[in-house]
């Protein structure tokens, strides 16, 4: 058998590679003590917090304020309230609870899948991404619960054994939706804090009050930072991404069987599934942007999230825009494939009937804005990257308004009727911003923004060295 | 550095040791695919005379050969692109694999002529609407209507239920303007030719623009070339998601009369996906058994534990997938769609249905999950090869199901022979465009050797 030959000086004849350098994940000269510093005088209050910070969360609070009175009116004068009818019968509280949950999702991408996945970027954003998370099914979950009418009866949706003859229907989408963000808010928080402990370690050693010693200490649940305590942290750390990362797939899967198992026009849609998951990541990677933008601004944490973050999650949003364009097409060229004569003119009904312009609005937001992002100066831009990420989020919002307008003009014309939101619909949506901001601005001031302790690791390949190099102490 | 590595770096390949390296399974293939086309007639004519298969079932046979073979070289459209955009170590390793594979589009039409054939077999085709003229289904469905009052009154004596009936309501799907405005075979054929030039268009450029990036000498020619692949494997993307929603919709989804889900083409689109990818794998197991030194020492348990993992993930999509897809049309219960289904889940076919969620599901799920099987080269193999047999038995209940076999007969032997048939010739013409250009990317070896040895 012919053999291939060895050259004679023992390299490659082909042209030189061209190496290109490797992206930045910690900019600066940062040493072990100045990451916890940089990181942790933020949660500790050493670092005072910019007027920004008071500004927001005064909104957050005032809004958080409106949506109690959004929700004590609700529970005084019933559902009626909202601007919910028969054929529309869900309203803003189904096109929120998919909105608020959706953006939740690239929390748990960031913090799972991309761990397992390997991926270097996702250290210095899973932290805040995370706490994006909760507090977006926090928001979420308001809404179905109280579109039920009688919340105080929420429990009755488990099953537990009872002498009322109650039992859930199993076959509907709607108790399914029960378990899955339950185990998605309870794996979520769970996530979070088991990821939180080393670095509330960190800050009970490193705090300078005594109530912050002693708060933090609490919180960190004894962590000494042993060898045995790291293993079994990296253990349950990987534990819980394994666990977290079907329910990325699984809960807005589920969301989106709510409309699919209908057999409403454009709602039975096969592709619903993936889509919807898509679209989650989606707005969740605009929502992570939203934040992670100003929050570097504001506090200086441009060394930690850098370039090559933003780039990278701008891509993700550009790559997923795209698919969730592919589904859009995908509906409209099905129903015209079908030659059913309820999807064809169902889908005519949404593009250019009463309410097609809304239809117009999320093909803008969603399909065309995010085209900007292709040319990479642009990605970099953090204005117009902030504007695309505003515009993400409208669109998706809209996204759910359409799928949710559309039993508005459905079957039989005797069927029809329209929908119109009241103010009680707008003041509990806009309040449970109030409520996201709020948790969000003291999750940013009492708790590291930034894993600490995962900056940590990275450090070695930043300075130069690799996997299992040390770096001495101090700038290099 | 060790010996294995200085080996790496100094080995040259030649066309030669290419060759003869390839030579022996291209052979084989040649063979295999003669005996196979060959199988295919002599069993078709048996079965076709003997009254046990109608002329149908042999160009059945013949499209399931044909979509499992041809999926492969649109497969490696998306995977090579998706490298493009995405960078990875796995793309350098299977980018030769999957630009043969691109290689073999232009074959693959030569492969779709029987297929236009059929487009235009008229009432003999398997494509309803190639024998479908406007104004009949309204004659049909009185026929129909009144074969259904016969059969009602005959299993009112007989005092039995027929599951088929179910499937003939009244449907609201406008036929005649479904044939006249799309499904017809003119247009049908014509858009085929078109997904095989737009397709091959963008393979062109971007297997062109790869010999640039690799081969250019002048380095700033090079170095642009390179910039341009990530916009080639974008547009690469976006041609490859469009053509297969309209490939999968025209060749295989519009053998049924009203079935339309908007899952079918992404279910084609993974079936692919896994069929690219385990061909892949098998080639580079193949050089690797074969002692090839850039293999041998490149290719580590490492680097098959995590291609072997992107095969886990594309088996898990499968599932999803399909669930997906299965739940919500049996929950709607729809007259369109339900037929689909009903038709695959009686008859025999619920069996198939359990074993291939055992097959393409369970067993391949519990194998890849472990390390020790994707590090293991020879578990890894017959990893692969299960998922290619799995995947044509996936392509085979997309389509054999939507006729209906009266008698029991091994008509699909004709299946099995036609895949091999189709399948032997498309390998040894695979195997021959793999053997034209070195089996990595010379100027890329040194980012797999630096990550292999530590550095």
């Amino acid at each position: 058998m012919a053999t291939g030959v060895l050259a004679h000086d023992g390299h490659h004849s082909s042209a030189p590679p061209h190496v290109e350098p490797l992206p930045v994940a910690i900019g600066g000269q940062h040493s072990m003590g100045s990451v916890c510093d940089a990181i942790g005088d933020i949660a500790t209050c050493v670092k005072p917090h910019p007027k920004n910070w008071y500004i927001v969360f005064g909104i957050g609070f005032t809004l958080a304020a409106g949506f109690l009175v959004a929700v004590t009116y609700l529970l005084t004068y019933g559902t009626g309230v909202w601007g919910i009818n028969v054929p529309t019968a869900w309203g803003f509280a189904i096109i929120n609870f998919v909105w608020w949950i959706g953006i939740g999702h690239a929390g748990t991408l960031i913090s799972a899948i991309l761990l397992l996945l390997h991926q270097r970027w996702r250290t210095s954003i899973n932290r805040f991404a995370e706490a994006m998370t909760i507090f977006a099914v926090m928001c979420a979950g308001v809404f179905p619960l109280l579109h039920m009418g009688r919340p105080w009866l929420a429990y009755w949706l488990f099953p537990f054994p009872n002498n009322f003859a109650m039992y859930p229907q199993f076959r509907s989408p709607l108790a399914w939706d029960v378990f899955a963000v339950t185990t998605y808010g309870t794996v979520s928080v769970i996530f979070w804090y088991v990821g939180l402990i080393p670095d509330f370690g960190v800050l009970r050693d490193s705090a300078p009050t005594k109530i912050q010693r002693w708060a933090y200490g609490m919180l960190s649940l004894g962590w000494r930072g042993s060898a045995y305590h790291w293993r079994r942290y990296e253990k349950v750390y990987l534990i819980l991404a394994g666990i977290s990362t079907p329910l990325v797939f699984s809960v807005h899967s589920i969301v989106s069987f709510d409309f699919a198992v209908s057999i409403v026009p454009l709602w039975h849609a096969t592709i619903f599934p993936p889509f919807f998951v898509i679209g989650a990541i989606f707005s969740g990677f605009a929502m992570v942007l939203f934040l992670a933008l100003p929050l570097r601004k504001w506090y200086g944490l441009e060394d930690f999230i850098t370039d090559w973050h933003i780039d990278n999650c701008a891509k993700v949003m550009l790559g997923t825009g795209m698919l969730v364009s592919y589904g859009y097409f995908c509906e409209v060229w099905m129903a015209w494939y079908s030659h059913s004569l309820y999807e064809a003119d169902t889908t005519w009904q949404r593009l250019f009937g009463p309410y097609g312009w809304s239809y117009w609005t999320l093909i803008f937001c969603n399909f065309i804005a995010p085209q900007v992002l292709w040319y990479r100066p642009w990605r970099l831009n953090p204005y117009i990257l902030f504007v695309v990420c505003v515009i993400v989020l409208i669109g998706m919002w809209f996204e759910r308004y359409v799928i949710v307008i559309t039993l508005t003009r459905e079957y039989m014309p005797s069927m029809w009727g329209r929908y119109a939101p009241t103010v009680w619909d707008w003041l509990l949506y806009i309040g449970t911003f109030g409520i996201f901001f709020t948790f969000f601005m003291l999750f940013v001031r009492y708790v590291p923004m930034i894993s600490i302790t995962e900056m940590r690791e990275l450090l070695p390949k930043s300075a130069g060295g690799q996997d299992g190099h040390s770096i001495a102490e101090g700038p290099p | 550095m060790s010996d294995a590595a200085a080996n790496t770096t100094a080995f040259q390949e030649t066309p030669e040791y290419r060759h003869e390296l390839l030579s022996g399974p291209r052979t084989k293939a040649l063979l295999i695919g003669i005996a196979g086309f060959v199988a295919y007639g002599v069993i078709g004519g048996a079965l076709v005379s003997l009254g046990q298969a109608d002329v149908q079932q042999f160009m059945i046979a013949y499209l399931v050969g044909f979509l499992f073979w041809v999926s492969m070289s649109l497969g490696s459209l998306f995977f090579q692109s998706i490298h493009y955009v995405t960078g990875g170590r796995w793309g350098i390793l299977m980018r030769r694999p999957m630009e043969a594979h691109m290689r073999t589009w232009a074959f693959g039409f030569v492969l779709f002529l029987p297929v236009i054939g059929m487009m235009f077999a008229g009432k003999s085709s398997i494509y309803w609407w190639a024998g479908h003229h406007p104004g009949e289904h309204e004659h049909a469905a009185t026929e129909g209507k009144k074969e259904e009052e016969k059969a009602a009154h005959k299993e009112a004596a007989e005092g039995s239920w027929h599951r088929k009936n179910v499937t003939k309501p009244n449907l609201e799907i406008d036929e005649d303007r479904k044939v006249a405005e799309y499904l017809n075979p003119v247009f049908t054929a014509v858009r085929g030719v078109l997904y095989f030039l737009i397709v091959g268009g963008a393979m062109f450029w971007i297997l062109s623009n790869a010999m640039k990036a690799e081969n250019s000498p002048d380095e700033e020619a090079g170095r642009i070339a390179r910039n341009r692949q990530k916009y080639a494997g974008t547009v690469g993307i976006v041609i490859f998601a469009l053509m297969m929603a309209f490939i999968s919709t025209d060749w295989i989804m519009s053998l049924e009369k009203t079935f339309a889900s908007s899952m079918f083409p992404v279910i084609v689109f993974d079936n692919a996906a896994i069929i690219t990818y385990a061909s892949g794998m098998l080639t580079l197991l193949y050089l690797k058994e074969k002692k090839h030194p850039h293999f041998e020492n490149l290719f580590p348990p490492t680097e098959q534990i995590h291609l072997g993992s992107m095969l886990l993930a594309f088996t898990l999509a499968w599932t999803y997938f399909n669930f997906s897809q299965f739940m919500l049309i049996w929950i709607g219960n729809l007259p369109e769609e339900i037929p689909y289904y009903l038709r695959r889940t009686t008859n025999g076919w619920q069996y198939y249905a359990i074993i291939m969620t055992v097959f393409h599901f369970f067993v391949p799920f519990m194998l890849l999950l472990f390390r020790h099987v994707k590090s293991d080269p020879k578990v890894l193999r017959w990893v692969c090869i299960g998922l290619l047999i799995v995947c044509f038995t996936d392509v085979f209940w997309w389509i054999n199901p939507t006729f209906i076999h009266e008698n029991f007969s091994v008509y699909w032997l004709m299946d099995i022979a036609a895949w091999f048939g189709v399948g032997g010739v498309w390998i040894w013409y695979y195997l021959g465009q793999l053997a034209k250009r070195p089996l990595l990317p010379t100027r890329e070896l040194y980012i797999l050797e630096a990550y292999n040895h530590g550095h």
